[in-house]
């Protein structure tokens, strides 16, 4: 409680100091329009785009660009993204993260939602992302946040936040028929349907997806997999209502635990996992009420899991004055879940209802001129497992001028412990009567990340644009499996060494991002990015290294680049040409990365066809360190063809 | 004792901050009084105790109009500043759509306004597009021609 006394009486005065200001506007309507026709104003700066104006390192793709990427599903797309790492593990997962901690385990610091749901997982921290099969057709655009954004969007968006924002059904009128297939993605098919019914605007979809396996040497895995989605959104003037539903096939190789001879047993599965969700949406002015239930039914070889979460949120917008406004919101969100216990993966039940109620606000100050924008805000929060937390951000932006800006924030972040870190216990088996156990801890602090970060921006001409991102990251408190004590326990003639969670170590992240995209002529648009990042993990003292820091460290590579060259060519074509680049990383188990895909694309009256080429340099390639279930990912081309009417 | 160190300068900050913030005025403010003397000089067919200031695009100036506009009287009629495009008095847009006779449109005259904004020398005027005047079903007093840039659009 005492740590967030002192930040509650901050926004106190914050309030307070609020109030008479905005009696003190003096009232210009009393003024004539002679005399208002003297008064000396400033203009503001031009109307903000997404970008410009906003004290953070954002990258939004926009329609333009998922069309001319050729990506077919959310994780190609974002490799365009400076910053992020998309590591595909196998045909039907992927690891994302942002800023550093990758891998399959530490990929849980980044806040997904799509439409303002959530669809980050409590129960490992992370998203799967082979079940949010958005149409890409009807995606207005994604905001991807880089840094912490604790104080709007709380717990878990620590190094990141994706915000995919999807079309107004009155942008989505009319049929849109696509379908296609290729060599990895053996065929895909989309249904849209937009229209009007007395008030409402809606449109009703479907869609399909069939992936092959991935490449691995001996040739045996069992990775395709496929997804049927469906769903609508329906608007009523500031009313929206939405939803879906999935279920996908997954095959996978499978380690199952067994507590007598052989104790491991290698087999392929096919699981099922299926799930939907309804939101509905109430958007006034200055307030908005956004509510939403999700459920995610995972009947998977090593889990059962059925996942019902709610979630409920009040903004509100108040305008101090012309040049302050105020923002707050309440948030409550409340988890179920229901697990069966396998050999491999047991849950211990959440002592209370796992519910979350949380509280922001945020006070925006823009100076006379527009030229200086302070923001202040935190976020305080209350769940079951960590108790109060805390997430303040003060974030300055400075316009140089109409082509220049500068901003720096500071911000604490924090990630609340996973469910299989909290009361997870997971047994792994070997050859021998020996079983290794990650044992959850039930008193597992929340991670937290103090960030600084300092931007700049320019564009230079209607042709020219970059971007400049520093960080530097400091954590405490990270969890880590604690390899230096583990407990041995000798039962019914085998052996359990159990390893337990705790918040074992620390260290900084510091990095840098740049990009630029130029229009070098009418016809020909280039977008590059390089980014670095340099990881420096280490054990908290009373800890021993078992080099789990340094393997952290390593799991991300330290530079990436990528350059995206689009022509319009005569005649109607469009190519698109990208080049990315990985440095090695994890000791050079996985080699530097060089990539290259390409688009090329033709519209002639409503039709659209386009022909897509994906790592293209070597016939299979290592994206994720190695694992039982890891493969390779193809080259990969296909053919996919829309309409529009 | 870091963490009430940390308090005071957010305090401070944030003192300093509403200090330079004073006195200044921001085009979107004379906007919003400009606006207000708009409806004083004119008038409309209809005898509605509303009148309707629609302002779909600028977020910003939505907000500063609604503060200093909202809850004011103008010849019986109260103001209302409102989100949306159709059932307007007032409407203050980029695009104008069909069938605005009776809307007192303001945006770019190019686009078929009936006043624009200009800012000349960091100080806000405005122009009248005389073409469409004459089309208007509203009545503009001679008043507010007199103080205006007159433009053929």
């Amino acid at each position: 409680m005492k740590t967030i006394g002192i930040p509650l009486a901050v926004f106190a005065c914050l309030f307070l100091l609020g109030g008479p200001d905005a009696l003190a506007q003096p009232d210009l309507t009393s003024l004539s329009m002679e005399e208002l026709m003297n008064i000396k104003v400033y203009s503001a700066a031009k109307k903000p785009e997404a970008i410009w104006n906003t004290p953070a390192a954002i990258t939004v793709i926009t329609p333009q660009d998922i069309r001319r990427s050729g990506a077919t599903d959310l994780p190609d797309l974002l490799r365009m993204v400076p910053g992020i790492r998309v590591e595909q593990v196998n045909a039907h997962s992927w690891d994302i993260s942002i800023r550093g901690f990758n891998g399959s385990i530490f990929a849980n610091k980044l806040l997904v939602l799509i439409d303002g749901r959530s669809v980050y997982t409590p129960l490992y921290g992370g998203v799967f992302w082979e079940l949010q099969d958005v149409v890409l057709e009807d995606i207005e655009r994604i905001e991807i946040i880089r840094g912490p954004g604790g104080t709007l969007w709380g717990a878990n968006a620590v190094n990141g936040v994706i915000n995919i924002i999807t079309k107004k059904p009155k942008d989505t009128q009319g049929w849109l028929i696509s379908g296609g297939g290729g060599s990895d993605e053996r065929g895909f098919t989309t249904l849209r349907y937009g229209g009007k019914a007395d008030d409402w605007q809606y449109r009703i979809y479907s869609k399909y997806d069939n992936y092959g396996k991935g490449f691995s040497t001996t040739g045996s895995n069992t990775d395709n997999w496929d997804i049927t989605q469906g769903g609508f959104r329906a608007q009523k003037d500031k009313l929206t209502l939405q939803g879906d539903y999935y279920q996908s096939n997954i095959d996978s190789t499978v380690s199952n635990t067994l507590y007598a001879p052989p104790y491991l047993e290698n087999t392929h599965s096919t699981d099922l996992a299926r799930g939907g969700n309804f939101l509905a949406d109430y958007r006034e002015d200055d307030w908005s009420f956004k509510t939403y239930w999700d459920v995610t039914d995972l009947q998977l070889h090593d889990l059962n899991e059925r996942r019902d979460q709610v979630d409920m949120e009040y903004n509100r917008i108040v305008s101090l004055s012309a040049r302050q406004d105020i923002t707050w919101g309440l948030t409550y969100h409340l988890n179920v879940e229901q697990e069966s216990n396998t050999n491999y993966l047991i849950i211990r039940k959440p002592p209370h209802p796992d519910q979350v109620f949380s509280f922001f606000s945020q006070d925006e100050l823009r100076s006379w001129d527009d030229k200086w924008k302070l923001t202040i805000g935190s976020k305080f929060e209350h769940n079951i497992y960590t108790g109060f937390e805390f997430e303040p951000n003060v974030r300055l932006l400075y316009h140089i001028n109409e082509q220049n800006e500068v901003w720096a924030a500071a911000s604490r972040a924090v990630r609340t412990p996973s469910r299989l870190e909290e009361s997870g216990i997971l047994t792994a088996a070997t050859t021998t009567p020996v079983f290794s156990r990650l044992e959850g801890n039930g008193d597992l602090k929340a991670e937290k990340l103090r960030a600084i970060e300092l931007g700049y921006r320019n564009r230079l001409s209607e042709n020219i644009s970059s971007d400049l991102a520093l960080f530097s990251d400091y954590y405490d408190d990270l969890s880590i499996v604690d390899l230096g004590d583990p407990v041995t326990e000798h039962t019914q003639g085998f052996s359990v060494i159990t390893y337990p969670y705790d918040n074992g170590a620390q260290g900084e992240v510091h990095g840098a991002e740049i990009s630029t995209d130029i229009r070098i002529k009418e016809w020909w648009k280039l977008t590059a990015y390089y980014s670095y990042i340099k990881m420096s993990l280490k054990m908290k003292p009373g800890y021993t290294d078992a080099g789990l820091g340094r393997s952290l460290d390593s799991a991300t590579p330290m530079n990436s680049s990528y350059m995206r060259s689009s022509f319009d060519l005569p005649r109607g074509f469009k190519f698109d040409i990208t080049f990315r680049y990985t440095s090695s990383f994890y000791s050079g188990t996985i080699p530097s990365d060089p990539e290259v895909d390409f688009n090329l694309s033709k519209e002639i009256k409503g039709w659209r066809v386009a022909i897509s080429g994906w790592n293209l340099i070597d016939s299979h390639h290592k994206e994720a360190v190695p694992s039982l279930t890891s493969t390779q990912v193809w080259r990969a081309w296909y053919i996919k063809i829309t309409r529009h009417f | 004792m870091r963490k009430r160190t940390l308090s005071i300068t957010l305090i401070l900050i944030f003192i300093l901050s509403r200090a330079w913030g004073q006195g200044m005025i921001s085009v979107d403010e004379v906007k919003a009084a400009f606006i207000f003397h708009f409806i004083d000089f004119t008038q409309w067919q209809d005898k509605e105790p509303v009148c309707y200031v629609c302002v779909p695009q600028d977020e910003r100036l939505r907000r500063v109009s609604r503060q200093s506009l909202e809850g004011k009287v103008i010849d019986g009629r109260k103001i209302l500043v409102v989100d949306r495009w159709d059932h307007c008095h007032v409407l203050v847009a980029d695009q104008i759509p069909s069938m605005t006779d009776s809307v007192l449109t303001i945006g770019p005259i190019n686009n078929g306004s009936l006043l624009e904004f200009k800012l000349i020398d960091h100080r806000l005027r405005f122009a009248v597009n005389i073409g469409k005047l004459k089309k208007t079903k509203l009545k503009i007093s001679s008043q507010l021609l007199k103080l205006a840039i007159l433009e053929n659009g």
